[in-house]
C-alpha cells in the first residue's frame, strides 16, 4: 500500500523527530509550549502540539533530558527541558548517522530523476 | 517545586480525563508525566489570555486530539496497539447496561415501598330516623411507615450493588455524576416513603394520594431525565475514547 501525505511525513517524521527535540535543546534549556511552538512551525515536524510530551517523557526515561521547574513571570512555573550529557552525545551519533542517510537517500532520488 | 493551581475550565478537565483514560496501561509515572505535561503546556498557553471558551477551545486545538497524544504515548509498544481502544469499562454497552439496572433498582424501591403503605378506613352503619340503614366511612387512616423504606431498599442492594461495580470502575463519569448514580435510589426510596406521610399530615388522606402521585412524578421525570442525561453523556464520551 502506498501511504498518503501524511502517513509519508509520520514514517518520516519516527526516529528523527526525537533527535529535533535534542538539537532544540542543545542551545539551552527550554519549556514544553517553547518546545512545540518551534516544531508546530511549518507543521512538517510535528502537526499536534500534545504529541510533544509523551516524546519527551521518553526522552526523560532515555535519560537523554531533563527536567527542573522555573518561576515565570507571565504565569505559573514552568518545568524547563535541558539536554544532558547523554543526550547531547546521541544527538552527536544522529548527526553523523543522519548526513549519510539524507545523502544516499538524496542520491537515490537523484539518480532516478525525482530531484530536479 | 510544585505548580501553581490549574484552570479549572471543564473542557480542559475532560480533556485531560480523556486522555488520562487512552493512557490506561502505561506505566503510572510516564503517564502522569504525559497528562501533567499537557496540562501545564495548556496553562501556560492559556496564561496570557482571558481564559474564556474560545481561548480555552483555541488552546485545545493547538495540543490536538487526545487519541492522537496518547498515539504517540503507546508508539513502540505491543499493548494496546497503534490505534489505542479505551478499556472495556469505558465501551458505549456500559452506560445501557448500567441504565437498565438502575431503572430496575428504582422499580424494585417504588413497588416495595407503595407496596408497604397502608391506607385503612373505619366505618359504622347508620340507620336514619325512616329506617333505612346506610354505611358511612367515619375515619381513613395512613400507616406509611419508614420501615418500608428500608425494606425497599435492602431488596434493590442486589441491583445496587451491580451499578456500584459497573459505575466504580467505569471512566465514563465524574466523581459527582457517580455519585448521583449511586445516591437515585435512596432519593427515590426517601421520596416515596416521605411525601404521602407529608401529605397525609398536612391534609389527611388526599395528601397520602398527592404525596404518591408526586413521588411518582418526581421518580419518572427527575430520576428519568438525571439517568438520560448521565447515561447519553456517557456514551459521547464512550465515542470520543473509541476514535
Amino acid at each position: 500500500m502506498v501511504p498518503g501525505g501524511d502517513t509519508k511525513l509520520s514514517h518520516l517524521r519516527r526516529g528523527a523527530l526525537e533527535y529535533c527535540v535534542l538539537a532544540l535543546l542543545a542551545r539551552h534549556e527550554r519549556y514544553g509550549l517553547d518546545i512545540a511552538r518551534e516544531l508546530t512551525t511549518n507543521g512538517v515536524l510535528m502537526s499536534s502540539e500534545g504529541t510533544l510530551y509523551p516524546l519527551l517523557a521518553r526522552l526523560r526515561k532515555a535519560g537523554w533530558v531533563s527536567t527542573s521547574w522555573q518561576e515565570s513571570t507571565e504565569g505559573p512555573p514552568r518545568r524547563y527541558y535541558s539536554l544532558t550529557e547523554t543526550g547531547a552525545t546521541a544527538l552527536e551519533d544522529f548527526r553523523a548517522a543522519w548526513t549519510v542517510f539524507r545523502d544516499a537517500v538524496d542520491a537515490a532520488l537523484v539518480s532516478s530523476g525525482e530531484i530536479a | 517545586m510544585n505548580q501553581q493551581p490549574y484552570t479549572a475550565h471543564p473542557l480542559v478537565a475532560r480533556y485531560l480525563h480523556d486522555l488520562d483514560v487512552l493512557l490506561q496501561g502505561i506505566e503510572p509515572v510516564e503517564r502522569a508525566e504525559v497528562v501533567e505535561g499537557v496540562r501545564e503546556h495548556i496553562e501556560t498557553s492559556l496564561s496570557d489570555t482571558d481564559r474564556a471558551d474560545s481561548d480555552v477551545r483555541a488552546a485545545l486545538d493547538e495540543v490536538g486530539p487526545a487519541t492522537a497524544v496518547a498515539e504517540e504515548a503507546w508508539t513502540g509498544r505491543t499493548l494496546p496497539g497503534p490505534s489505542p481502544r479505551p478499556p472495556v469499562s469505558s465501551r458505549a454497552w456500559l452506560p445501557f447496561t448500567v441504565a437498565g439496572f438502575e431503572a430496575t433498582t428504582l422499580l424494585v424501591v417504588t413497588v416495595v415501598v407503595g407496596g408497604s403503605a397502608v391506607v385503612s378506613s373505619s366505618s359504622a352503619t347508620v340507620t336514619t330516623p325512616d329506617g333505612q340503614t346506610t354505611t358511612e366511612v367515619t375515619q381513613s387512616s395512613f400507616d406509611g411507615s419508614i420501615g418500608g423504606a428500608v425494606t425497599a431498599l435492602f431488596a434493590a442492594i442486589p441491583f445496587w450493588l451491580v451499578i456500584l461495580v459497573l459505575v466504580g470502575v467505569s471512566a465514563l463519569w465524574t466523581a459527582r455524576q457517580k455519585t448521583v448514580l449511586l445516591a437515585l435510589p435512596l432519593a427515590t426510596a426517601i421520596v416515596f416513603a416521605g411525601l404521602p406521610m407529608l401529605g397525609y399530615a398536612l391534609i389527611g388522606i388526599n395528601g397520602v394520594y398527592a404525596g404518591a402521585w408526586t413521588a411518582l412524578a418526581l421518580t419518572v421525570g427527575g430520576g428519568g431525565f438525571l439517568m438520560w442525561a448521565l447515561v447519553r453523556g456517557a456514551v459521547r464520551r464512550s465515542r470520543v475514547l473509541a476514535r
